[in-house]
Formats: structure tokens, C-alpha cells, sequence
């Protein structure tokens, strides 16, 4: 499903991506592990362009999206993207954030939006939320809606950027409960998130990004467990008590 | 939201009454009625001292009603079309000389078309900055002259030149100023919000039409109103070119009929009169604008 391939990007001085490999299946979930500016989020930013490589590829569905005459805007349509800060839409209600993208991006008629986003808000358990402002919803909530929001638009992929680490405790469950469904429903997933019970749980894969590279990667399991690496271990003796 | 409104303060007796009219006409009405009360009171005053001949005032405010229709309607008129052209100038100075979607690399479009797109921006930008730096940094008096004698000589003949020339110098003036409120709306509207419309794939034409512009135009309510309030203010100089408003009626009074100070007194109280109520008008739009968790609380 996604194929990236000797991936590159610096901003300045600052080489972040140094050569990034890494192959997401067909309703694979693959979580992306490793420690703070090793370049998670820039990955991420990458697969859905908001972000544009220096050099490398990027292949979704076969298609080398990191081709100059590929539109960004069609690759976004591809790919659902959720934000750590949820970073929703905030002049608009829960019920238009979905739309939105319904509307402008896809053409659907009004009428036909609607029952799509009731539809998608219903399915994060947010169907008596649809009037209200973004500032009216917990963060759990709120996360729930971008969650909402992004697969109204019939993803390929879903990117998660750190999506519980700016939750207060008592609303992180909730949104990786609607996460594991979504898993389970066969959605391909790229996590970056360091909630271990997830990524033991619910991903197929997981990836140790440092300094830019993919240190090692394999099922959590191995990884949690039995890491080969000396780094891995030293960051796995870090996040695991 | 309404359990968020902090509880209202409990005085007792009289002033306890005052302050709950208060709180339910709004600050700036009663301010409305205090300003205007005391220009009224210190009028009186100086007509008892025989400064001012109360008589004459009496008989003779009635004719500043016209001029300040017009004074009003220039202002509008004027403030109206600067909008309409300082929301792209706004957006151009935001974005940056290689903003809109000018890339390194060459993207979607062929490549003659991104050029030419990046040119037009980085040629807009360089322009309208231009324009911004000049109109700002010089007096709105010396921009009228200029216009005024442009405009006379281009359109010798034409009957009204006069007017034409005050609302091109008030246009002109009022662009520069909204363009950089607008581009300081634009830029406070968070990375975040534009990251998101982005990544649902829109267009950025569209991210600025669905995020940026209802966004931004939020948080410059304030700064436009001033921003008309001051245009309206510096309409003023227009009587030296005879437009017949609020000040060229205060000149005729005061030099043709000989009583200056009653003049003056009174162009100002019309000043005041136009200004303080739109405090109130403000406070209404952005109350009835507001949207929970979107730019500032209006503190009331």
C-alpha cells in the first residue's frame, strides 16, 4: 500500500530524514516508535506532502506520489491525516469540520454530505455532538471529530501524528478505542504514538526511527521483548518500566 | 456558553440599580450618553460665561445634518471599496513573496504556468508593499493634494471632479492602512488550521476562502472599526477642497456668519455623536460573530 524508499528532508542545517525504507501492507497497522525529533513527525508530514522531500520516493498503491506531476492536493484525498493538536476547524461545528471536505474537496451535494458526516460522527459516538464548536468538546471529543473528519474522505491510509499525547488521561481511551475498531475493521494505519498497549495490541508493526533512519523494525513482540538492537534496547528501557 | 459568564457583582442600593443598567446597555452606550452630556453641559457653561451664544447654536445646528450625511457616506463609500482591495493586498503581504503555492520544485502545473504564477505573486507582493510603505508614510493631506490636482487636470470639465478626487485621496489612504490589518488577521490564524484544511486536500485558494478569510476577518473587527473611525476623522480635510461636509459647513459658519467657537463646538459634538455609537455597533457584531474559542472574549 505505501512503499517509501531512501526518504530525505532537511530543513537548513538540519537533516532530518536520513534515508528513510519502509513498506505499510494492505490493512497493515504500523506503529512508529522512537525518541523525540528522530523525525516521526516530518515522516508523517512527508507520505501526505504537507510536507515535500528533498529526495527519495514514495509509492501509494504503485503510484510514485513524490512525482512532480502528481497534484498534493489528490494524494491528500488518499490519505486521512489526525494531528496531535486535533486542529480542528475552529469557526466551524463538529458537523461542518466533516463536511467541509465533503463539499469543496469531493463535490458532493449538501444534503449528501450531511448524512455521510452524521454518519462517520456516529461511528466515533459523536452523533449528539454535530452542533457543537470545536471549544465545546473535551479533547477526547475533538479528537474523535478529526478522526471523523479525515475518514469521511474514504482514505486509503490513515497517518495518526502522536494522537493521544495532548489528552489529558481520562479521554485517551476513548480515542484509542475508536483506533483499535478502526484497525479492526481492516483500515491501513501509520501510528506514531507511544502508548505501548496499542502498539503491543493492535499493530502488526513496529518501527524504531532514530536520527532519521529505521534503527530496526518487526512485530511488537520482537521488538518490546527481544530487541536486536543496542539502541532500540536503550530506548525501549526508557519508555518501558 | 452562557455558564462561563463570570456572576455579576452584587452592590447594594442605588448604585447597585446604575450599574445593572449599565451591564444591560453596555459600556459604550452609557458612555455614549455620558460623553455626549457633558459636551452638552460644557456648552451651557460657556454660554453662561458668554462664550457662547446659545441663541445662535440653537438656531443654526440643524445645518450640519447634510454635511454629516455627507462626511458619513464619503467615509463609507470610500472604507467600502478599500476593503474590497485590501483583502488580496492583505492576503499578497501575508503570504510572502513566494507565497500561494509558489514551490521550489515544479509541482501539478507545467512549467511556463508556475513560473508565470510565481512572477505575478512575487511582482504582487513587491508592489503591494511598496504601496503599503508609501501610502502609510505620508500625510493623508499631502496624498489629497496630490490626487486633487491629478484629478483636475485629467477631468478638467467634469462637474464632479471635486468629489471624485476626496473619495479616490480617502480610498487610496484607507487601502494601505486595511491591507496591514488584514495581513495581521491573516497571519495570527494558527499553522494548524491551515495544515488541516490542507491535509483533507484542498486547494489553497480554497484554505484561504474557507479558514483564513472567516478566520482573520474575525479577529480584525476591532482594528477595521478604528480604521474607519480614523478615515472618517481625516474626511475632515476634505473641506479644503470644497466638499461640503461636516468641517466645510464648520468653516462656513465660523468665518461667514462670525461665530467660530459655536461652529467648532458644534462640528465636534457631531464628531462625537457619529464615533461613540459605533463602539456599541462593534461590540454587537462581534458578540453576534463570536464563536466559542475563537479569538478574544469582548468582556462583557
Amino acid at each position: 500500500m505505501i512503499r517509501i524508499r531512501g526518504l530525505h528532508k532537511s530543513f537548513g542545517e538540519l537533516h532530518v530524514l536520513r534515508g528513510i525504507d519502509l513498506d505499510v501492507s494492505q490493512g497493515e497497522v504500523s506503529c512508529i516508535v522512537g525518541p523525540s525529533g528522530s523525525g516521526k513527525s516530518t515522516l508523517l508530514r512527508c507520505i501526505n506532502l504537507l510536507i515535500e522531500p528533498d529526495r527519495g520516493d514514495i509509492f501509494l498503491e504503485e503510484v510514485r506520489i513524490t512525482d512532480p506531476q502528481i497534484r498534493p492536493e489528490w494524494v491528500r484525498q488518499q490519505v486521512g491525516m489526525v494531528f496531535q493538536s486535533f486542529n480542528l476547524l475552529t469557526h466551524l461545528t463538529a458537523l461542518r469540520n466533516v463536511t467541509l471536505g465533503l463539499t469543496k474537496v469531493k463535490g458532493m451535494e449538501a444534503a449528501a454530505a450531511r448524512d455521510k458526516a452524521i454518519f462517520e460522527l456516529e461511528r466515533v459516538g459523536l452523533a449528539h455532538k454535530v452542533d457543537a464548536y470545536p471549544a465545546q468538546l473535551s479533547g477526547g471529543q475533538q479528537q474523535r471529530v478529526a478522526i471523523a473528519r479525515a475518514l469521511a474522505m474514504d482514505p486509503k491510509v490513515m497517518l495518526f501524528d502522536e494522537p493521544t499525547s495532548a489528552l489529558d488521561p481520562e479521554y485517551i481511551r476513548e480515542v484509542l478505542d475508536v483506533m483499535t475498531t478502526l484497525a479492526n475493521e481492516g483500515m491501513t494505519m501509520i501510528v506514531v504514538s507511544h502508548e505501548m498497549g496499542f502498539a503491543r495490541n493492535v499493530a502488526d508493526d513496529v518501527v524504531l526511527i532514530d536520527e532519521g533512519v529505521v534503527v530496526e523494525r518487526g512485530p511488537p513482540e520482537d521488538i518490546f521483548d527481544r530487541p536486536t538492537h543496542e539502541r532500540t534496547r536503550a530506548f525501549m528501557s526508557k519508555i518501558l518500566r | 456558553m452562557d455558564s462561563e459568564k463570570p456572576p455579576t457583582r452584587r452592590i447594594q442600593g442605588g448604585r447597585a440599580r446604575l450599574l445593572e443598567v449599565t451591564i444591560k446597555l453596555g459600556r459604550p452606550a452609557l458612555a455614549l450618553v455620558i460623553t455626549l452630556e457633558m459636551a452638552l453641559v460644557f456648552v451651557c457653561l460657556l454660554g453662561l460665561m458668554g462664550v457662547v451664544d446659545l441663541a445662535f447654536l440653537g438656531g443654526h445646528w440643524t445645518s450640519f445634518g447634510g454635511p454629516a450625511v455627507i462626511s458619513v457616506g464619503l467615509t463609507t463609500v470610500a472604507f467600502a471599496t478599500g476593503f474590497a482591495l485590501a483583502v488580496p493586498m492583505g492576503a499578497l503581504r501575508a503570504h510572502g513573496p513566494r507565497g500561494f503555492g509558489a514551490r521550489t520544485r515544479l509541482r501539478g502545473a507545467g512549467r511556463a504556468g508556475r513560473g508565470v504564477r510565481n512572477a505575478l505573486v512575487a511582482g504582487g507582493y513587491v508592489s503591494a508593499t511598496g504601496y503599503v510603505e508609501g501610502l502609510r508614510g505620508t500625510p493623508i493631506y499631502v496624498q489629497m493634494w496630490i490626487v486633487f490636482y491629478v484629478a483636475i487636470f485629467t477631468w478638467p470639465t467634469f462637474d464632479y471632479v471635486y468629489l471624485l478626487a476626496g473619495y479616490l485621496a480617502l480610498t487610496l489612504n484607507t487601502v494601505a492602512y486595511q491591507a496591514e490589518v488584514f495581513r495581521a488577521g491573516f497571519q495570527s490564524v494558527a499553522q494548524g488550521q491551515i495544515d488541516a484544511a490542507r491535509s483533507i486536500g484542498m486547494r489553497r485558494i480554497q484554505v484561504f476562502g474557507h479558514v483564513t478569510l472567516p478566520q482573520g476577518l474575525r479577529l480584525v473587527t476591532l482594528p477595521l472599526v478604528n480604521e474607519w473611525i480614523s478615515l472618517f476623522k481625516a474626511s475632515s480635510i476634505l473641506s479644503f477642497i470644497t466638499i461640503k461636509e461636516l468641517m466645510f459647513q464648520a468653516n462656513h459658519v465660523g468665518s461667514n456668519l462670525g461665530h467660530p467657537i459655536e461652529a467648532f463646538l458644534t462640528v465636534a459634538v457631531f464628531y462625537l455623536a457619529i464615533t461613540i455609537p459605533l463602539s456599541r455597533l462593534t461590540s454587537w457584531l462581534e458578540a453576534r460573530n463570536r464563536i466559542p474559542g475563537l479569538g478574544f472574549a469582548t468582556g462583557r
